[in-house]
């Protein structure tokens, strides 16, 4: 298969994987849009190393979250980390029903989430997106217990900081 | 939002061409610089061989100065084939800690690759050196020569400190936090 054909059916059959990940890290549709076009000229730029060793899907996510690190740029501590009611698996980082969440519960999340490492931010976005411990740990470069103790962290500093704000309340 | 509001399937279509055409525009670019240094060493050396040949005044020290000057030249076209296939080589598709550390490497203010600058700019003086014409004026033109040297070498430190130090410090601190096992 020629470069532009694997091109265009990576892109067509992950561009929702892509524009997910790229609404998590950008609240506006101009940098999404931005974000996205910078992702797909990685994709591009590194087609010809890809030798199908890991699942297309990995490859997409590795390129996409490391394009969002390098894209933040010196601003990276700024970078966000944006959920909506449309995210799916927010039950996961959190004990809440999914369908019972507030916006108010939602807007707290998206400050607790905001307060996380850039590191911490890229791993819960993954863990929305759905994968194992070990798809995580392969597109981080980490190890599995490595990976697994972090989110554990991560999970149980935003289930804490929630359950607080809801005593406060 | 849906696809389409990111990128169109003619978006799509304009951003693979102009792909296609940075990618040849890149290959032109390095090949045309990587014959332009080939030919100018060939050329310097043809010369080169043909003066010390025919002109029987020529003596060894300026001999000396051509080669070093020739060397100075090679030594500076292979570290700038080095550092295009190095920014060639730049992987997002790796693993985000081994595309931190790479990082990391790169913005670093020294590489071992930058101390070849040292013995290219001593056999450029050299040949320097071995010019009669200079010879007159030679503490003026070390003077010159070094001082131009070390305002480059400030000013690409200062340029590496407000641009690339930040950038390295924030991989550094990615890598930190990543490598940092809590469980042990």
């Amino acid at each position: 298969m020629k470069k532009e054909e694997l091109f265009n059916e990576i892109v067509r059959s992950n561009s929702e994987r892509i524009k997910r990940i790229c609404s998590y890290y950008c609240s506006n549709d101009d940098d999404v849009k931005d974000i996205f076009q910078e992702i797909l000229i990685n994709v591009w730029k590194s087609l010809d190393r890809f030798r199908g060793d890991s699942a297309v899907s990995t490859y997409i996510y590795r390129i996409a979250v490391n394009t969002a690190l390098g894209y933040t740029g010196k601003a990276f501590r700024k970078m966000k980390l944006t959920v909506s009611t449309d995210t799916v698996n927010l039950d996961t980082i959190t004990d809440d029903d999914e369908s019972n969440i507030t916006e108010q519960r939602l807007e707290k999340l998206q400050d607790e989430l905001n307060r996380l490492s850039v590191i911490d931010k890229m791993l819960i976005s993954l863990t929305l997106e759905g994968l194992t411990m070990k798809e995580i740990a392969d597109i981080a470069g980490i190890t599995e217990p490595n990976v697994k103790v972090k989110i554990h962290r991560i999970k149980t500093q935003l289930r804490t900081n929630l359950k607080k704000d809801d005593y406060d309340n | 939002m849906t696809t389409e509001n990111v990128l169109t399937e003619k978006d799509l279509t304009n951003l693979v061409s102009r792909l296609k055409k940075e990618d040849s525009r890149y290959s032109f670019f390095y090949n045309v610089l990587r014959r332009f240094y080939l030919i100018i060493i060939s050329m310097l050396a043809i010369l080169f061989t043909i003066n010390v040949l025919l002109n029987e005044q020529h003596t060894i020290a300026e001999t000396v100065g051509k080669v070093c000057m020739l060397a100075s030249l090679l030594i500076f076209a292979l570290l700038m084939n080095r550092y295009y296939r190095l920014l060639k080589s730049i992987d997002y598709s790796q693993r985000t800690l081994a595309m931190l550390k790479a990082a990391a490497r790169r913005y670093r203010l020294f590489n071992a690759d930058i101390l070849w600058c040292i013995p290219a700019l001593l056999l450029l003086d050299t040949y320097f050196y071995t010019k009669p014409w200079l010879s007159s004026y030679f503490l003026l033109f070390q003077i010159f020569f070094w001082g131009i040297m070390a305002v480059s070498f400030v000013t690409g430190v200062i340029i590496w400190y407000k641009r690339l130090k930040p950038l390295r410090d924030a991989a550094l601190q990615m890598i930190a936090e990543m490598e940092h096992y809590e469980g042990s």
